[in-house]
């Protein structure tokens, strides 16, 4: 399988990969901060699911969680870290470039079958 | 070849263009929520408060007699304003985030033209009475811009 350009594949963040988790960063990287029943909506998945989710990015330094009241009800607020942003601006831009590498590759297949098997 | 029989490059570059077209779906969902407008009475308690304690701020230069009670009013005033912007903010459980690309804009009389005219009525108000008219004119004038954005037709809002 030798499909891929010569140059250097690009990063993906393994934190990041799982399509939840890129969701949740992705959606905290265009706001400040996000009360968790929000982004639970949001990703249309449990409670728990959500808490572990979180947890994990918390302990990759990706999100900050933090817990507030509002009146007497208890809040919790995640919000994406400065690492947390840099991470998944790579992880997109990997994205990105993986998908352009195809298009180019699909584009060159397109203007040379003959020379495809060589 | 995958075990569907799909060469796993082009696998891979779907899967690529779904994650990113999913990235960019949560981000525009995020921008909308964190940019709907705030119910207004947020805004009009920032604007009172803001007018409140400048012009406590003011007056405490003017009448020294009453200067501590009237800068303990203004510093409690300023904290009641910072709460509603903070509270506010939060309003609606996302917060805005200060973005280059793209999210619902504020109009440039928003943006710029309101702040200045509040800062051009506080000089003109120093030149005559100096740092407490200075003070009272631009709590004045910035508290009734933004009494003005609450009520009037808006794209947005701070609060």
């Amino acid at each position: 399988m030798s499909g891929r350009a010569g140059d250097s594949p690009p990063t993906l963040d393994r934190e990041l990969h799982h399509p939840t988790r890129l969701a949740l960063a992705a959606y905290l990287s265009a706001c400040g901060e996000a009360e968790f029943a929000v982004l639970r909506d949001y990703c249309q998945i449990s409670d728990s699911t959500l808490s572990k989710t979180l947890s994990a990015l918390e302990k990759t330094g990706y999100v900050s969680v933090r817990k507030g009241y509002l009146g007497k009800r208890p809040r919790t607020w995640a919000a994406l870290t400065l690492t947390g942003r840099r991470a998944l601006t790579r992880h997109l831009a990997a994205l990105e470039e993986i998908a352009a590498t195809a298009r180019r590759a699909a584009g060159t297949c397109a203007d040379g079958p003959s020379e495809a098997g060589g | 070849m995958n075990d569907t029989g799909e060469p796993m490059d082009a696998l891979d570059a779907r899967r690529a263009q779904d994650a990113l077209a999913a990235a960019c779906a949560a981000r525009s969902a995020a921008r909308r929520a964190g940019g709907r407008d705030r119910p207004r009475r947020y805004l009009v308690g920032q604007g009172l408060a803001f007018a409140a304690g400048f012009t406590a701020f003011g007056l405490a230069d003017l009448l020294p007699r009453y200067g501590t009670w009237l800068t303990l009013a203004g510093l409690a005033c300023a904290v009641g304003f910072f709460a509603l912007v903070w509270i506010g903010a939060h309003h609606g459980g996302v917060t805005r985030w200060f973005s280059r690309d793209g999210g619902p804009r504020r109009s440039t009389w928003e943006l710029w033209g309101a702040p200045l005219v509040t800062i051009g009525v506080g000089a003109l108000a120093a030149v005559p009475y100096g740092v407490a008219g200075w003070s009272i004119a631009f709590g004045l004038a910035t508290g009734a811009e933004h009494l003005l954005r609450a009520f009037l037709p808006r794209q947005g809002s701070t609060a």
